[in-house]
């Protein structure tokens, strides 16, 4: 990758992402998805052209890098215009997976595999059982319709473009991993260690999340509570009611 | 000597005060319905005090003034009198006031002990009525011992704060409030009048004690007399009902009847004759003012006595009774007759709180209702009052030996060697008072009875008999007995009403000749509802408009209806749109602003978390953007 | 060892933050706004663990393991809430939850 101009290709090209990105959300009316996919794909790869270009494949390791970070980006592009949560939800799985492809390619192999096991197995699955209780017949409104594109898409834009443009890294090539006898043995002798109290903390932390799940789930609302709430009209309550 | 005087005149004033503060500090709580002894002897307490003082009194001597206490002090300014007092001018006429005001309102409060009782729940103002009564004997007080023309001024409000207080009693009731109202208004007009003259003395004299101001401050005064005394005039037209402000006198009716009887004959309306008789000095210097004051006084009477014809509200005849009497007092007093005009008040004073009360007595026996035409032959079943109405009818009429004939044979006598033509104005209003007098009297107490069938009238209790035969007596001998001597007594008055005497007509000339058309009008009364009833109704049918101009009280309330209350009423809402829309719109649009600012703002409060979500995620990526870039 | 620099990592872990940012932004079913916060911590888990190889040091990696437990309760958390809301209202549309407004 050439310093001088990466920049302004970086914007360029995450502006066309955003641009993407803003067409392919789903929309009730009118549907700019094929424009928005081949936008996609020349934008994806524009950027893969000028990586390849400016820095080449000489590793199996730069390959799959690339082959990781493409699947990443296209799935979790996929998770956001997807209007079923199921799908959504799939798409993500493929997302976890090649993040932890990359993070492998970083020697960060417990890692890697914890990704896949805590993400795609506990999490996910605990987000398709909510999706599974809490899915409505047939594609609702609020999931055919979606809410500011524009400004959702220049908010992005903005936040992708300072998070990654702004690095004009002086020196860029990573430090070679000093060969820690099994990486595995090694953090968690550093997490057992130098993170004691923060293990710790954590634990609690999981286990305070457990009870509150339950006691949130458990707690019931009288039917015409929430009903009376609403009915009140704006100020309502403070009218009627004594103010101190 | 003086000592005394300082006791009897504070005993005089506190009583009633004290009585007041006293009867609406503790009436509701612990006297309730034995409020009225509380005010019974606070003003028999004054009335004793007003007697002894009476007694005391040497008129021949100069009247002695007592001051009580310095009131208000003021820087000192140039020429001015910088040091107002509370001081009292104790005089022969002061003397007669205080005894006249104490005697009726005593007598009229006994009388209230019963008549407000069955008219009102002890519960239900009982006491504050008591106390306002109290509290009105007390500024009438006020009025007459004051010793400067502040103090005089002071009376003079509290007394139309009083009124205002107790013609609207039952302020319940819309017509009642009203009244009382229009009652505090019109005397507002006259009392401004009155407060500019007693500026206008201030600026001239520098002073206000009277001392002064009718001794050296006349020369002072030199020039001013008659503005002056027009402007202090006001003020008495406004108190004592004269013509263009005698509105608010008839529809006083509202207020309980005793307050009635008590405004006419003792504490309200006399305050602009006592005030005129006081400020004698300064009237009689001026021709032109006394040519008003006697006119306005003779044409006031006629007024109101032909109004008085064609009236069926048997309180509002006496009400229009009331002020022609009134106007025969100013007529007096504007012929250079103050005595006569002060000895009419004095009579005046018993018989027409006698006539009052006897129509209070009518309406509790007949249960409120006070109508001529529904009223008849309740001699049978009142005849005590029945037979005190008849004396105060025939004092009112002035027939000879009672009362009313004395003194206004004084008058007119007075008055047709001055004025000719005011003397004969007051002459066929004595016809027509006759007239009218004996038309209630026929009306209500004889013919055949128009009594509806559910009343069942019923003869007064003894608390309210007792205070009509006093004042029966009082209207009976109080002419006759006073007759002569109370010209004498009030010589310092007379005196300074330089008299102009030149007998055209002998007072017995005038006696008999009154004495004739009073006759002759009574005997009219007498033919119209008694021997020919059907001849009233076609005199009625045959004046036509006359009668319905009568009826109507001249259109006086409907032209002021017409020249002020709707013009200010058009211009009080005029003012009222400015305030709406104009100043009020200046506001709004202030407050538009941030109004406008909030509402702009407030659509970015959507209470969506996502919404805040993509501010701030803008924000946020701005602000890196922006700090990338500018670094160095 | 390789050409890939630290900043093929981070312009990858910043991609998948903004993405996941404009879905959070834009999708108005709370399951999926969800979602798209897993993924904002897809890529901040890649840029840590990058950055922990930069340095050459392993606190990047056991900063993402913490990392990993806060997006595991956070899940759980969320979503318990989800079903109540679901449950309350019966319906999972962000826009219906507004009684922050007043």
């Amino acid at each position: 990758m050439n310093e001088s101009c990466l920049p302004i290709w970086t914007y360029l090209l995450t502006a066309l992402g955003a641009l993407a990105i803003f067409c392919l959300l789903p929309r009730a009316d009118k549907s700019y998805r094929s424009a928005g996919g081949l936008i996609g794909i020349i934008a994806l790869g524009l950027a893969l052209f000028l990586l390849i270009h400016n820095g080449g494949i000489e590793h199996g390791t730069t390959l799959c890098f690339y082959a990781f970070a493409t699947l990443a980006i296209v799935c979790s592009v996929a998770v956001i215009v997807q209007t079923r949560a199921v799908y959504s939800a799939l798409f993500f799985v493929m997302v976890i997976l090649s993040t932890a492809g990359m993070v492998l390619l970083l020697d960060a192999e417990f890692l890697a595999v914890a990704l896949v096991i805590v993400y795609a197995g506990a999490i996910l699955v605990t987000y398709l059982f909510v999706i599974m209780l809490a899915q409505q017949e047939g594609l609702s409104l609020y999931d055919r319709k979606s809410r500011a594109p524009f400004g959702a898409c220049l908010a992005g834009f903005l936040l992708m473009a300072a998070l990654s443009g702004a690095w004009t890294p002086m020196d860029h090539s990573m430090v070679p991993s000093t060969p820690i006898a099994g990486e595995t043995l090694a953090i968690g002798r550093v997490v057992m260690t130098n993170y004691m109290v923060v293990l710790q903390l954590a634990g609690v932390l999981l286990l305070l999340a457990m009870v509150g799940a339950v006691a949130i789930v458990r707690k019931r609302f009288p039917k015409d509570f929430d009903a009376s709430r609403e009915s009140a009209s704006i100020g309502e309550v403070g009218r009627k009611a004594a103010p101190f | 000597m003086e000592t005394q005087f300082k006791i009897l005149g504070i005993l005089i004033l506190m009583a009633p005060l004290v009585s007041a503060i006293l009867s609406a500090m503790l009436g509701r709580p612990l006297l309730r319905s034995r409020t009225h002894w509380m005010v019974i002897i606070g003003v028999g307490l004054s009335f004793v005090c007003s007697l002894l003082m009476f007694g005391l009194l040497n008129p021949d001597v100069s009247s002695p003034v007592i001051t009580i206490y310095d009131w208000i002090a003021t820087g000192a300014t140039q020429n001015l009198q910088t040091q107002f007092s509370v001081n009292f001018h104790i005089d022969s006429l002061t003397t007669v006031m205080l005894v006249t005001v104490t005697l009726v309102s005593l007598l009229v409060i006994i009388y209230s002990r019963d008549y407000m009782r069955h008219e009102h729940q002890p519960d239900r103002g009982y006491e504050r009525f008591f106390a306002f009564l109290s509290l009105f004997v007390f500024s009438m007080c006020t009025l007459v011992l004051a010793g400067n023309f502040l103090l005089l001024y002071l009376g003079w409000e509290a007394v139309g704060l009083c009124s205002y207080l107790l013609i609207g009693f039952y302020y319940p009731k819309p017509e009642a409030a009203a009244a009382a109202k229009k009652a505090f208004l019109v005397n507002r007009v006259g009392d401004l009048g009155f407060g500019l003259g007693i500026l206008l003395i201030y600026l001239r004299c520098g002073h206000l004690d009277y001392d002064y101001v009718f001794g050296p401050g006349l020369i002072q005064l030199k020039g001013y007399e008659t503005a002056v005394a027009l402007l202090l005039f006001c003020g008495a037209v406004g108190k004592s009902a004269q013509l263009p402000l005698h509105v608010w006198l008839p529809d006083a009716m509202e207020g309980p009847t005793p307050v009635s009887a008590l405004i006419h004959a003792a504490t309200m309306v006399t305050a602009g004759v006592y005030m005129v008789a006081r400020c004698g000095a300064i009237f009689a210097r001026s021709e032109p003012a006394m040519m008003v004051v006697a006119t306005t006084g003779a044409v006031t009477a006629i007024f109101a006595a032909t109004i008085a014809l064609a009236q069926y509200d048997l309180k509002r005849i006496l009400a229009y009774s009331t002020i022609s009497q009134l106007g025969y007092m100013f007529l007096g007093l504007g012929v250079f007759a103050a005595d006569a005009a002060v000895f009419h008040l004095f009579t005046h004073a018993f018989f027409k709180a006698l006539l009052f009360l006897g129509a209070g007595s009518v309406m509790h026996a007949m249960g409120g209702i006070i109508d001529l035409r529904q009223l008849g032959g309740l001699r049978k079943f009142l005849p005590w009052t029945f037979v005190t109405f008849v004396i105060g009818s025939a004092a009112l009429a002035g027939l000879p030996p009672f009362a009313g004939f004395y003194s206004k044979d004084l008058i007119l006598v007075q008055a047709i060697n001055t004025a000719p033509v005011l003397g004969w104005m007051a002459v066929a209003t004595a016809v027509v008072t006759a007239f009218y007098t004996f038309r209630i009297l026929f009306l209500a107490f004889c013919g055949p009875t128009r009594v509806p069938m559910e009343v069942r009238p019923h003869e007064s209790g003894i608390w309210m008999l007792i205070p009509m035969f006093v004042l029966s007596l009082g209207a009976l001998g109080a002419g006759f007995l006073f007759q002569h001597r109370f010209s004498e007594y009030l010589h310092l008055v007379q005196e300074r009403f330089a008299s102009l005497h030149h007998e055209r007509f002998s007072h017995e000339f005038v006696a008999v000749m009154s004495t004739v058309l009073t006759a002759l009008g009574i005997g009219m009364a007498f033919i119209f509802y008694i021997q020919r009833p059907n001849w009233a109704d076609r005199t009625r049918v045959l004046a036509g408009p006359i009668y319905t101009l009568l009826q109507r009280k001249y259109y006086v309330d409907e032209l002021y209806d017409l020249l002020f209350v709707r013009p200010l009423r058009y211009l009080g809402r005029i003012c009222f749109g400015v305030d709406c829309y104009v100043v009020d719109g200046m506001i709004w649009l202030v407050t538009g602003i941030p109004r406008l600012i909030g509402w702009t703002l407030r659509t970015l409060q959507k209470g969506a978390l996502q919404g805040y979500g993509l501010t701030m995620a803008l924000g946020l990526g701005i602000l890196l953007l922006f700090v990338w870039f500018t670094q160095p | 060892m390789n050409e890939l620099s630290l900043h093929n990592y981070i312009l990858v872990g910043a991609v998948l933050f903004g993405i996941g940012v404009i879905g959070f932004l834009s999708r108005r079913n709370l399951i999926i706004i969800f979602l798209c916060t897993e993924l904002m911590f897809q890529g901040i888990i890649v840029n840590v663990v990058a950055f922990g190889k930069y340095h050459g040091n392993l606190q990047g990696q056991a900063f993402a393991l913490f990392l990993l437990v806060i997006a595991a309760v956070e899940a759980g958390l969320a979503l318990a809430l989800v079903v109540v809301l679901f449950r309350r209202k019966g319906t999972l549309d962000s826009e219906s939850f507004k009684t922050l407004r007043e």
